[in-house]
């Protein structure tokens, strides 16, 4: 497989490996970064610092899972390590009702604006929003990735939810009147 | 078209293909970055390989000293180290004979003359500073160290030989020198004995002007301050003090749980007045004993400076305009005192002495231009990777081990006699150097050099002392002078029996036990085998062991004295080992592995022709540092 080849080459040291995975991958990963990060600039610092921790650490690589996934996991962590180093995890749990659904428009609802709205979360709600809906992540290992107790996760991500869900139907009712 | 949705849904469809194109400048800023990291890369492997080798020969020695206090080994090739040690020992000796002979009132005299004369000192010498050249002002700084520093100390030492003036310099020097040699990690014992009369040494400290306690409390910033204790600290001590400022805070720490009502600021203020001190007694100690004392004591230097001039380049980036003069001064220290060795400081030097004026802004440059230099080496080497490649295959690793010595079966190679008797085998120690090659990715060949020392006890001998030399042709034995009439049984002979055959024998028996020492030079051939190789890797090792005898002692020991009685004529000056074992490395940093590895060494050939059906082994639970090149 091509990309194998480009792992072993990178693992070598060879720059235009580098390269090459670096063009294969970024625009998943940038898209990761921007969900998990604040705003766009944020986001390509993320996704620098990302791709520097996986080039170092390529070698550790055993070909075993897909690498998108390896690699993903890599700038994730990198990202949460952003995060942990700024100290953002120690807000109080608070206990707030799920609320599941939304009304919405869809075709009023732009992958933009969702991102915007990601970004405008509070750190550790964004981050185990995304880990927990975006990318699977059970309430339970977003507890040892964030260092936070199962509890908090899931209240984190219900006040997430409902932020979302309130910016969703404000904008809503900002650029559509309403026909109710 | 209105829908009620779930959220979680909506996010994860909307986002289910998502990809985004970062920007152009973020493949550039990493593409600058990974080059930066190449030549990083590049620089770092020549300071590691260096310190790699005196970072692994430091910890062996370590080791072993940790495990044998007074035994000074003579076979390292650091005479550095041998000399602080014995600079400790005298200071040790010192303060043992000191505590009784104080008496509070001459001690205070004592003190305040002393703390007279050192100020007297640095006055001279400051203002000399400021007269001469600068590149003169350390020849004669050292000069004037030595003559101004002298005095003092020598007055001091005939009118009271026993003054608490020296009793502190002593013990200052040893908080200062361990602390230099990161002694006082590894061997905490030295800093309780420092530690064992603060309350008496602080009576006396205290009688000094607070003035002084001030000045040297901050002993973080010891280059700024102008005033006169510090003056001597920074001229005389210079090549102490970045150490001391390194290691201070190790050394607080070590100090402050035993000195509880010692505040820091006092510990500090020790610790200070041994910089002073260390450098003042160090010239006393060469007064007392000869020359040679000095020299190796500007050996002292040689090496503390090398460690700064290492220091230098690695701290490049950040401006210590301070220190960086400080580490200049030290490298004309070194074309002083020895212009042979360290040719690679002395280049720096030989730079700086031109214009010695502008040391700091000439330090910088000259440094990059040897990087530079460096840099285009290593490019050339690095053409091609597989010049690397072979580099990386050598490996340098210092190891210690507790050694267990068995026999599998009963017996006994110093007399049939004693097969029965219970054996009690010390735990010893081995130590040495290894080296590495690796044949393939998995398969690499050990040799090395190690030092081993084994020994047991046969318990419950019994012995008697006959009137006549004793035919010993029995034993596997060659009796010293002092053993020729000893009569060693097995059991104890009965009176009756040992007077109607022999009146000779009329004496009292005891019970003693024998114990017999053997040490080699081992020098392993080993292969090893890397069964999981990751940061964390597991080797299997097999190979073989030629150890030369090198000590062969047999001694009786009762009620706690030992006397050899002579050596063992069975042992063969060369026998070999095979071993078995198991290798555990953990890479914490780039090219260091931290290793264990437990070893089953099975003896063969030790002794020729009667070995008493004694089959020794042992067992070593080698541990240690290795570094790849």
């Amino acid at each position: 497989m091509i990309l194998d080849t480009l792992i072993d080459e990178c693992k070598k040291g060879n720059t235009k490996a580098y390269e090459q995975i670096y063009r294969q991958l970024s625009p998943k990963l940038f898209a990761v970064c921007l969900k998990y990060s604040r705003s766009y600039e944020e986001a390509q610092d993320n996704l620098q610092d990302g791709f520097l921790l996986l080039f170092d650490k390529i070698h550790q690589f055993q070909f075993k899972g897909s690498f998108e996934g390896w690699a993903k996991r890599v700038v994730i962590n990198n990202t949460l390590q952003q995060y942990r180093n700024k100290g953002v995890f120690e807000m109080v749990s608070e206990n707030l009702p799920d609320v599941s659904e939304v009304e919405i428009e869809e075709e009023n609802v732009s992958l933009e604006f969702l991102t915007k709205i990601i970004q405008e979360l509070p750190d550790r709600y964004r981050l185990v929003f995304n880990l927990y809906v975006m990318d699977g992540y059970s309430h339970k290992e977003i507890a040892e990735m964030l260092d936070i107790n199962i509890g908090t996760s899931k209240s984190n991500l219900a006040r997430a939810k409902t932020i979302l869900k309130n910016k969703i139907e404000a904008n809503a009712s900002v650029s559509v009147p309403k026909i109710k | 078209m209105k829908e009620n949705k779930n959220i979680e849904r909506l996010f994860q469809e909307k986002f289910k293909d998502f990809e985004a194109t970062p920007p152009e400048a973020a493949w550039n800023n990493i593409a600058s970055r990974l080059q930066e990291k190449k030549k990083k890369r590049r620089v770092i492997p020549f300071w590691f390989k260096a310190s790699g080798i005196a970072a692994s020969l430091l910890l062996g020695f370590f080791l072993y000293q940790n495990f044998q206090q007074n035994g000074i080994l003579k076979t390292t090739k650091n005479p550095v180290v041998i000399e602080e040690k014995n600079l400790n020992n005298k200071a040790n000796e010192n303060n043992t004979i000191n505590p009784q002979k104080i008496e509070s009132n001459e001690v205070v005299v004592e003190t305040s003359k002393e703390v007279k004369n050192l100020e007297e000192s640095t006055e001279n010498k400051s203002a000399l500073n400021e007269n001469i050249k600068k590149g003169d002002v350390i020849v004669n700084s050292s000069i004037n160290k030595a003559k101004n520093s002298n005095d003092p100390i020598i007055k001091a030492n005939t009118l009271n030989k026993e003054s608490i003036g020296i009793k502190k310099s002593n013990q200052s020097e040893v908080v200062v020198s361990s602390s230099s040699t990161g002694k006082n990690l590894v061997n905490p014992k030295l800093n309780e004995i420092t530690n064992e009369k603060p309350t008496k040494e602080d009576l006396v400290l205290s009688n000094k002007t607070e003035e002084s306690i001030v000045d040297q409390n901050n002993k973080t910033k010891p280059y700024q301050k102008t005033t006169n204790q510090n003056e001597i600290i920074v001229n005389k001590a210079n090549v102490m003090d970045k150490e001391v400022v390194v290691l201070n805070t190790i050394t607080n720490d070590k100090v402050s749980p035993q000195n509880l009502d010692v505040s820091k600021e006092e510990v500090n203020k020790k610790n200070n007045e041994g910089v002073v001190v260390a450098e003042n007694s160090s010239k006393t100690n060469s007064s007392n004993i000869d020359k040679t004392t000095i020299v190796e004591a500007k050996t002292i230097t040689e090496e503390g400076a090398i460690n700064k001039s290492n220091l230098i380049t690695k701290e490049k980036g950040i401006n210590f305009p301070n220190s960086i003069t400080k580490e200049a001064k030290e490298q004309n220290a070194i074309t002083e005192t020895d212009k042979n060795q360290y040719k690679y400081s002395k280049s720096i030097t030989n730079g700086l002495l031109k214009d010695s004026a502008n040391v700091i802004t000439e330090v910088e440059p000259e440094v990059n231009a040897l990087e530079q230099l460096l840099k285009e080496k290593e490019e050339g080497r690095n053409a091609d990777e597989k010049e690397k490649e072979k580099r990386s295959k050598w490996a340098v690793s210092s190891n210690a081990a507790p050694v267990y010595f068995n026999s599998i079966s009963q017996g006994s190679p110093i007399d049939d006699q004693f097969a029965e008797n219970a054996k009690s085998y010390a735990t010893s120690l081995s130590y040495g150097l290894g080296l590495e090659y690796s044949l393939t990715k998995k398969l690499s060949i050990r040799s090395g050099i190690n030092s081993i020392a084994v020994n047991y006890d046969t318990n419950e001998v019994y012995y008697t002392n006959s009137l006549a030399r004793v035919n010993s042709e029995t034993m596997n034995v060659s009796r010293n002078q002092n053993a020729e009439n000893l009569v060693l049984n097995n059991r104890r002979s009965t009176l009756v029996e040992s007077l109607s055959f022999d009146v000779e024998n009329f004496t009292t028996e005891n019970v003693a036990s024998l114990n017999q020492k053997m040490g080699y030079v081992e020098v392993p051939l080993e292969l090893s085998y890397k069964i999981i190789d990751n940061k964390f890797g597991i080797d299997f090792i097999g190979g073989m062991s030629t150890l030369f005898l090198n000590k062969n002692e047999i001694a009786l020991v009762s009620n706690g004295s030992e006397m050899v009685i002579g050596e063992a004529n069975n042992l063969n000056s060369i026998h070999f080992s095979s071993n078995v074992g198991l290798g555990f490395k953990y890479s914490f940093w780039k090219s260091f592995n931290a290793n264990f590895q437990p070893m089953f060494k099975y003896q063969i050939n030790t002794f020729n022709e009667d070995s008493g059906n004694f089959k020794p082994f042992i067992i070593g639970l080698y541990s240690g540092i290795s570094f790849n090149f």
